[in-house]
C-alpha cells in the first residue's frame, strides 16, 4: 500500500493506492497525526487518528527560529569529528545551542557548505550534532580544522521516532522508550507542503524487520541521532497502538498546521 | 559510542546491525529510503579493510558483526538423507 499526500488548506488528504489503484482517501484535519500498518501479506491495518502535540521545548525552539535568536560565528579549533565540534572561544554551556544548525566549508571557499544538526549534551567548549550534511541529504565530509561556521536558529523537526509511551506532555523533552531497533529506529521524514494552504505534512515509512508488540507514540525530532537527541518539537500518542513484525511496514504521518 | 554494520550506498548512512533484525540486511535506509528489495544498496562493513573504513570515518572498533535475530545456531552433527525414486520402485507396504 503507497500513499500520496494531498495538502489543503486546513489539512490534508491521504491517498492509498495499491497496485496503482486508488484504494480510498483520508481527510486529516489541523495537526491530525495517523498511522497504518501494511502487513506482510498485504492487509492493512488502519490505526486511525489522533492529535499532535507541540512539545515545550518545541514552542521554545520555534519562537527563536521565527524570531531570529542572536546567531553565533565561530571557528573549529580542533579537529570536528563526525558526532562533535569543538570550539576554545564558544563560551558556551551543554546544551545551549540544541536543535540550532551549524553550517561550515569543508575546506576552501568553493567546497560545497555541510551542516551539522545541534543536539543535547556537549559543554562550554564542544556541540554534539548528529553527523555533517549535504544539501543532498547525503553525509558529508566533516571540515578541516580552523574552517569557520555559523550557528543558525532552526526548527526542522524532520526526523520521526516511535516509542512504546503511551503518556506524551508538553514538558517532555525526551522520548521515553525511544525505539532504536529492528527498522524503527528515528528515520528521516518526507516533507510535503502546498504553497498557500496552512499545513505541511512529514511522513516517514519504517520498513520494519522485527516484532514490536506496542508502538504508542510517534515524535518528530531535529537530530537525526538518538545520541545527538536534537529538540523533539512534537510527540503524539497513536490513537491505537501498533503491533508489528518481521516485514510489515508501518506509516505514519503528522499534518502539521501552521495559524497566525 | 554507537557501533555499525552496515552502510547505505546511496546517502552514505551508518546503520547499526540491529536495524536489520530478523534479516540479513537492512530493508531501508532510515535517512533515504533506499535498500528495499535491493541487496546491493549495502555495504557490510566487517568486510571492509581498516583503510576502507578509515575513509568513511570510522574505525575497526566502531564496527560491530549482525547476528540475526531470532535464529538458534545448529547443535550436534548434521545428516544428510537423500530419497531416491527409480523407475519400477514401490512403496513398502
Amino acid at each position: 500500500m503507497k500513499t500520496v499526500i494531498e495538502p489543503l488548506r486546513d489539512g490534508s488528504r491521504l491517498h492509498f493506492f495499491r497496485k496503482g489503484k486508488l484504494q480510498r482517501k483520508l481527510r486529516l484535519g489541523p495537526n491530525h497525526v495517523h498511522a497504518f500498518i501494511t502487513h506482510r501479506d498485504g492487509s492493512v491495518t488502519d490505526l486511525g487518528i489522533s492529535h499532535n502535540l507541540l512539545t515545550n521545548a518545541g514552542r521554545d525552539l520555534w519562537a527563536n527560529t521565527f524570531g531570529h535568536a542572536a546567531l553565533h560565528a565561530g571557528t573549529h579549533t580542533t579537529a570536528p569529528t563526525t558526532t562533535l565540534v569543538t570550539d576554545s572561544a564558544l563560551a558556551g554551556s551543554a546544551g545551549l545551542y540544541n536543535g540550532w544548525r551549524l553550517y561550515s566549508p569543508i575546506t576552501g571557499l568553493t567546497t560545497p557548505l555541510v551542516y551539522a544538526n545541534c543536539g543535547a549534551g556537549g559543554s562550554s567548549t564542544t556541540i554534539v550534532i548528529d553527523q555533517w550534511w549535504t544539501a543532498a541529504d547525503a553525509v558529508g565530509t566533516t571540515p578541516a580544522v580552523s574552517s569557520v561556521y555559523l550557528l543558525v536558529p532552526m526548527c526542522a523537526p524532520r526526523f520521526m521516532g516511535l516509542s512504546t509511551n503511551t503518556t506524551p506532555a508538553a514538558g517532555d523533552t525526551t522520548l521515553t522508550g525511544e525505539i532504536t531497533t529492528g527498522g524503527c529506529a528515528r528515520a528521516k521524514a518526507t516533507f510535503a507542503h502546498t504553497s498557500g494552504t496552512a499545513t505541511f505534512t512529514q511522513q516517514t515509512v519504517y520498513s520494519v524487520t522485527a516484532s514490536f508488540t506496542a508502538i504508542a507514540s510517534m515524535a518528530l525530532f531535529t537530530a537525526a541521532s538518538t545520541a545527538a537527541a536534537g529538540v523533539m518539537v512534537f510527540e503524539t500518542a497513536l490513537n491505537q497502538t501498533a503491533t508489528v513484525g518481521n516485514g510489515d511496514t508501518l506509516t505514519v504521518t503528522d499534518t502539521v498546521t501552521l495559524s497566525g | 559510542m554507537t557501533k555499525f554494520a552496515f552502510k547505505c550506498n546511496n546517502c552514505g548512512a551508518l546503520a547499526p546491525a540491529s536495524a536489520a533484525g530478523e534479516n540479513e540486511l537492512p530493508r531501508s535506509c532510515r535517512i533515504c529510503g533506499y535498500g528495499d528489495d535491493n541487496p546491493d544498496n549495502w555495504l557490510v562493513l566487517a568486510d571492509l579493510t581498516e583503510k576502507q573504513l578509515k575513509e568513511i570515518g570510522i574505525a575497526a572498533v566502531d564496527v560491530e558483526v549482525h547476528e540475526i535475530e531470532g535464529v538458534t545456531p545448529p547443535k550436534g552433527r548434521t545428516v544428510v538423507v537423500q530419497a531416491r525414486e527409480t523407475v519400477g520402485s514401490k512403496d513398502k507396504g
